[in-house]
């Protein structure tokens, strides 16, 4: 009876910072109450760590998260049992349950046996007949990504079990473990939840993307930016960076001539808007987003910005920089290790990240990140990215009708969600992969043992085999991102420290505060077949006629081909899928 | 062909003929239990169909797919580009690939002849996929040969794109599939020359008549037929080829003549995930290829005389 | 057969440009499989990189040993074989014989028949019923399942009746005046007589039983019954999946090196080259069929 007290009492309030939270999610809590209870929206700095943690639980690792649920105990049915599974697409090689220790170790602390079936193809057809022929299906479905069709059959077929009965009665602690926003946007119109993600981040982790540069960033190569007498925060609005280009292409072809692209631009990610952001505006997913003092929603090349930033790249183009054919390259990264491109425009920083850069074979320097933005011009802080989909946008996973055993499968989720089975996915066996070490300000990090300390999290991974479990079932908590961030900052030299830091201070350049807090959050708007068909027409078409506008040869062919776009767009139905989205942004910014 | 309706008669010609029904009712039995029962699926097409509900017990919706169909933002586009390739490729394969076969036919070396033979089909084993990559080692304007010959002769700076060029996208698909298709599609003309009886030509050079002359006479005429079957059968398939050609040579610049409709059709799959409108569409164009194989079936009987049926 | 042509009376400059254009055309379509089987030959990042060359850049055996060291190749090769001689034998035989039937100008209901028959060429009811349909015949998980429904063909069937048209009747009416049954004339002289068609029928039936792949991922699950076509296409779709699991990996922040050394690309031609190989091996057996030459004597008189 208490404990369903105590459950209530941490659902009231996590509603209650769910409605403050919504103004500012990154500010740090107030409360004490709050802190103990929400785990989706604080930073470190809010987990109140004076002392060492102690106690340990039954599986031996010092306890990091829960250390103020007294009522934390935990016992497992470890009789053994086997489950099966579907793995609803191609791992990409070889790998069964049992192969490697850490899956022996999850076996041992459960019970559990999984059998694996994969998809024999990357089509999802074996699924699809499974399900259209009444065959008796396995256990667990997994890698069910979650706006997909298939999805939507599964639940409404009545093929998944709803998982909430199956917590409630069997696993109600798993409630505490999932985040409240995965609940609500997993529960479907019955109210049940068939389907939860796995890999899921929350709004601080999108927010520390952001801030490592998610939005978009130039990548360019450092050795040449050097010859040409800059730096890499030397280049700061696009007049700077055309006379660059025009300096770089004096000596081009005689001291370059390995470089067959000056630039690369991914269309599809400009397309969505997301490269957009590097022009000083925040990340933009699906290219729309919502302008507050308007109280309009726009697709963001129909504002004066975005058209600034065509003109921008049809300029490059002009000069003989852009060259079309950099919008069909199939591989960006070969040519990029090849060394053979100057500067490329990604939607990812990941590719120019400074600890991560990927240095070609004949290329002395490597790529580094452009600080931007380039551009800084309108105040944006009143604009909120709007997305199709957020955390069912992951991979999702069902435990079926004919499930054999739903209590034993309902607890195998459980343990994953813990922080022995969650860190046994991701570090290994504790103890012997990875032991946990604490930071000057007493957080608690995973740090692993031997040689797998040198390298990085999946490069770990792959050498335990266990790299299969980061796509296969649990969810990732948010703690755990920050703990991997600690991690790499503690490991990292003080070289690549600095570099880390300067990119990591980007988007920090650009606004006086903090970056406002609605920046980093994602609308998520439901799923609908016909708004669905015009989102991805307009898609298309906007990956069209943007490369086509881009390499515009004059500017009467640009307004033209702009104007058209705009036309294009407005014909494949844009109003009313603006009309549609509209209130289910504004009830979820209120 | 004309039937005597006398009793004696009638059962004359089944007593004459049954063995001939016996054999085609092989084939109707095997279609009918391997063709025509899965057909019956195609009601999914009038259905809001469900996995969950099944083919019998999915709701109807009538002709809600099929309006969503003509609704369609690309759907004009897709067909455009469907008919214009299709047109382009008859008229440049077909008397390619039968000069080729004639051609072929008139080599008087014979392993000089299956060296030939053996090679041209060769390409027809390649994947578009891979087709692609060489294709890209030919007309890519940095790496490509073509481009790298046009730029050291002057004619260009940084090379022309071709691909990006969505005019000629057209002719770049049909000479591709030309290139890959050549050998392959002269098989079955070279078959049939081979059927020709020798001593038509023996008696034909008799007469004096010269290679061109013989060709003309003799091996075309023969050819007639199964170049006319061909080509309904051509027509018939329209709506279903050009998907890898799509799929593999389409980039941003060149989308709008890309677009065929059986790729389309493949990117609603996958982005509506709706049976019931994939069925829909597949019945759609089946009917088109239908009546476009009667229409031609129809053209050729009055031309030739006679036809498929 | 030896060609007993002379050239002399012909003229001496159509040869020669004959054998000029198709020296052209052998070239060209010989260079996209040369750069095949060098691709295969090549370092797999390398090979990423593009460009048109005639030799390896960096040779390479590991594009095969990867593939060769697939410990279900074996079954693999052993179930394309079995599927490929049966599936052809049974449908050249099947489809030739209805055909035939078909071929018969004066048959009564023949427009009804051809109807019944054209018509399932264009209307197919999709996946799953023909899944259903195979699962309610037993034949899912069963080899049969790769030679029975491909039986019939009609598009194939066409083929056949075009060529028996070409045959003179009279050869048919001489034997019948002997006294020879319909299934007795189909196989002593049709038979002999269409050996062009049937060859070409087979060599495509080869070709589709060979390359058939899809049935095996969609209707098998044994691997018992894993067929060469179905095991490099797996081979390729993991690389992919590989590849994209890689750019995943790496999207968030971590290294890509960890795994597939083999690229998708080389895999991919490799695996190409090795299927290909037995059809190029087979044509020239069936080549001898198309060569011109064949005396019909038995037809005339």
């Amino acid at each position: 009876m208490t404990r369903k007290l105590l459950c209530l009492l941490l659902a009231l309030l996590m509603l209650v910072s769910i409605t403050t939270g919504c103004q500012s999610q990154v500010v740090p809590s107030e409360s004490e109450s709050e802190s103990s209870v929400v785990e989706s929206s604080k930073t470190e700095e809010s987990e109140s760590v004076e002392e060492k943690p102690t106690q340990a639980p039954p599986s031996g690792i010092p306890v990091i998260f829960k250390e103020d649920d007294p009522d934390l105990e935990w016992t497992y049915d470890t009789t053994p049992v086997t489950l099966s599974c579907f793995y609803n697409s191609m791992l990409g090689y070889e790998w069964q349950w049992g192969d490697d220790e850490v899956s022996q170790y999850i076996q041992e602390r459960t019970g559990v046996t999984l059998e694996y079936e994969f998809a024999p193809d990357n089509d999802g057809n074996r699924l699809t007949l499974m399900l259209a022929s009444g065959e008796q299906l396995p256990d667990f479905i997994f890698r069910l990504m979650g706006n997909s069709p298939i999805m939507t059959e599964i639940v409404q077929g009545g093929f998944a079990l709803p998982i909430n009965e199956l917590m409630d009665e069997y696993a109600p602690k798993m409630w505490d473990m999932l985040y409240e926003s995965e609940i609500a946007q997993c529960t479907a119109e019955d109210g049940n939840i068939y389907n939860l993600p796995t890999q899921y981040r929350t709004a601080d982790v999108l927010l520390s993307d952001y801030d490592s540069g998610q939005n978009g960033c130039f990548g360019v190569r450092m050795d040449i930016v050097k010859d040409l007498g800059e730096t890499y925060d030397s280049i700061k609005t696009t007049d700077q960076l055309i006379d660059f280009f025009q300096r770089f292409k004096e000596v081009w072809k005689t001291d370059y001539p390995e470089i067959l692209y000056p630039i690369v631009l991914s269309i599809p990610e400009y397309a969505s808007g997301n490269l957009f952001g590097m022009f000083g505006y925040c990340k933009l997913s699906n290219g729309i987003y919502y302008d507050q003092a308007t109280d309009e929603l726009k697709y963001w090349y129909e504002t004066p910005e975005g058209l600034e930033s065509l003109k921008f790249f049809n300029q490059l183009y002009l000069d003989g920089m852009l060259l079309p054919e950099s919008f069909a390259i199939q591989d960006v990264q070969v040519e990029i290790d090849a060394g053979s491109v100057l500067m490329f425009a990604s939607g990812n920083s990941w590719q120019c990240n400074p600890t991560l850069s990927v240095v070609g074979e004949n290329v002395d320097g490597a790529y580094t990140g452009i600080l931007g933005p380039i551009s800084k011009s309108l105040d944006h802080t009143n604009v909120w990215p709007v997305s199709g989909h957020v955390a069912t946008a992951r991979p999702n996973y069902v435990i079926t009708k004919d499930c054999t055993n739903p209590e034993r499968a309902i607890k195998f989720i459980e343990y994953g969600l813990t922080e022995e089975g969650s860190l046994a996915v991701t570090m290994g066996v504790y103890g012997k992969h990875f032991e946990v070490l604490y930071t000057e300000d007493g957080v608690p990090y995973p740090a692993a043992i031997g040689n797998a300390a040198e390298l990085s999290a999946l490069g770990r991974a792959g050498e335990l085999g266990i790299y299969a479990y980061d796509r296969l079932w649990y969810s990732f908590r948010s703690a755990y991102d920050v703990i991997s961030e600690q991690a790499a900052l503690v490991n990292a030299t003080d070289e690549k420290l600095v570099e880390y830091n300067k990119a990591k201070a980007t988007w920090s350049d650009v606004y006086e505060d903090d970056p406002p807090a609605h920046m980093a959050s994602k609308v998520a708007v439901n799923a609908n077949e016909d708004m669905n068909v015009i989102f991805n027409n307009i898609y298309t078409l906007s990956q069209t006629m943007l490369a086509q506008i881009i390499a515009a040869d004059n500017e009467a062919e640009f307004n033209e081909l702009y104007n058209k776009l705009l036309a294009d767009t407005d014909n494949a139905g844009k109003a009313t899928l603006l009309e549609w989205m509209l209130p289910q942004v504004k009830d979820v910014i209120a | 062909m004309e039937r005597v309706c006398s009793k004696k008669t009638k059962n004359h010609w089944f007593k004459k003929e049954y063995p001939y029904h016996i054999m085609v009712w092989m084939g109707i039995a095997f279609l009918a239990v391997f063709s025509y029962i899965p057909m019956a699926g195609i009601i999914i097409a009038f259905k809001n169909y469900r996995i969950g509900t099944g083919i019998l017990g999915s709701p109807w919706n009538n002709f809600a797919h099929f309006i969503s169909i003509f609704e369609d933002f690309y759907m004009l586009n897709a067909l455009t580009n469907t008919v214009g390739i299709f047109l382009l490729s008859m008229l440049i394969e077909f008397p390619v690939v039968i000069a080729f076969a004639l051609l072929l036919n008139e080599i008087n070396n014979i392993t000089f002849k299956k060296i030939v033979q053996t090679v041209s089909y060769l390409p027809h084993f390649i994947s578009w996929t891979i087709m692609a990559i060489i294709l890209d080692t030919l007309i890519s304007p940095s790496r490509g040969i073509i481009n790298q010959a046009l730029i050291a002769l002057g004619f260009t700076e940084n090379g022309i794109y071709f691909l990006g060029i969505k005019e000629i996208y057209w002719w770049v698909v049909v000479i591709a599939s030309l290139w890959k298709g050549l050998g392959w599609s002269s098989i079955v003309y070279l078959a049939v020359i081979t059927g020709i009886d020798e001593s038509l030509y023996e008696a034909a050079k008799i007469d004096g008549a010269g290679r061109f002359a013989r060709m003309r006479y003799i091996t075309l005429p023969s050819l007639r037929s199964i170049i006319c079957i061909r080509l309904i059968l051509s027509v018939g398939s329209m709506v279903n080829t050009g998907f890898d050609q799509a799929y593999f040579l389409n980039n941003p610049m060149n989308y709008e003549k890309s677009l065929t409709l059986s790729y389309y059709i493949y990117e609603i799959g996958l982005i509506r995930g709706n049976f019931g409108y994939s069925t829909a569409v597949g019945l759609l164009l089946s009917i088109v290829s239908a009546l476009l194989m009667l229409f031609a079936n129809g053209l050729v009987k009055k031309i030739n005389g006679e036809a498929l049926f | 057969m030896a060609n007993t042509r002379k050239i002399s009376s012909e003229g001496r400059v159509f040869p020669v440009i004959n054998g000029i254009i198709m020296s052209l055309i052998l070239l060209t379509t010989l260079y996209p499989f040369w750069y095949c089987i060098v691709i295969s030959f090549n370092d797999g990042t390398d090979a990423l990189k593009g460009g048109f060359y005639l030799f390896p850049r960096i040779f390479t055996w590991e594009n095969y040993e990867f593939i060769f060291q697939n410990s279900r190749l074996l079954t693999g090769f052993r179930n394309s074989v079995l599927r490929t001689v049966s599936g052809t034998l049974l449908h050249i035989g099947f489809t030739g014989i209805v055909a035939y039937g078909l071929s018969k100008k004066q048959l009564h209901f023949r427009k009804a028949y051809m109807f019944f028959i054209l018509l399932t060429m264009y209307f197919s009811g999709g996946m799953i019923p023909q899944y259903l349909l195979i699962k309610n015949l037993g034949m899912l998980d069963n080899f049969l399942v790769y030679i029975i429904p491909t039986m019939f063909g009609v598009y194939n069937a066409i083929l056949f009746i075009s060529y028996y048209e070409s045959i003179p009747e009279s050869l048919e009416e001489s034997a019948t005046i002997d006294g020879a049954g319909k299934f007795v004339i189909f196989f002593r002289i049709i038979i002999p007589c269409s050996i062009p068609i049937f060859a070409t029928i087979a060599l495509f039936q080869i070709v589709s039983q060979w390359n058939s792949w899809f049935d095996t991922v969609i209707y098998t699950r044994s691997d018992t019954l894993v067929t060469l076509q179905s095991i490099m296409a797996k081979m390729v779709a993991e690389a992919d999946a590989a590849k994209e699991m890689n750019e995943m990996v790496a999207s968030g922040g971590g290294s890509s090196k960890a795994f597939v050394t083999i690229k998708p690309v080389t895999i991919r031609v490799a695996t190409m080259i090795v299927t290909t190989f037995p059809i190029t091996v087979a044509y020239p057996f069936l080549q001898k069929y198309f060569i011109k030459g064949i005396m019909l004597g038995s037809v005339k008189g």
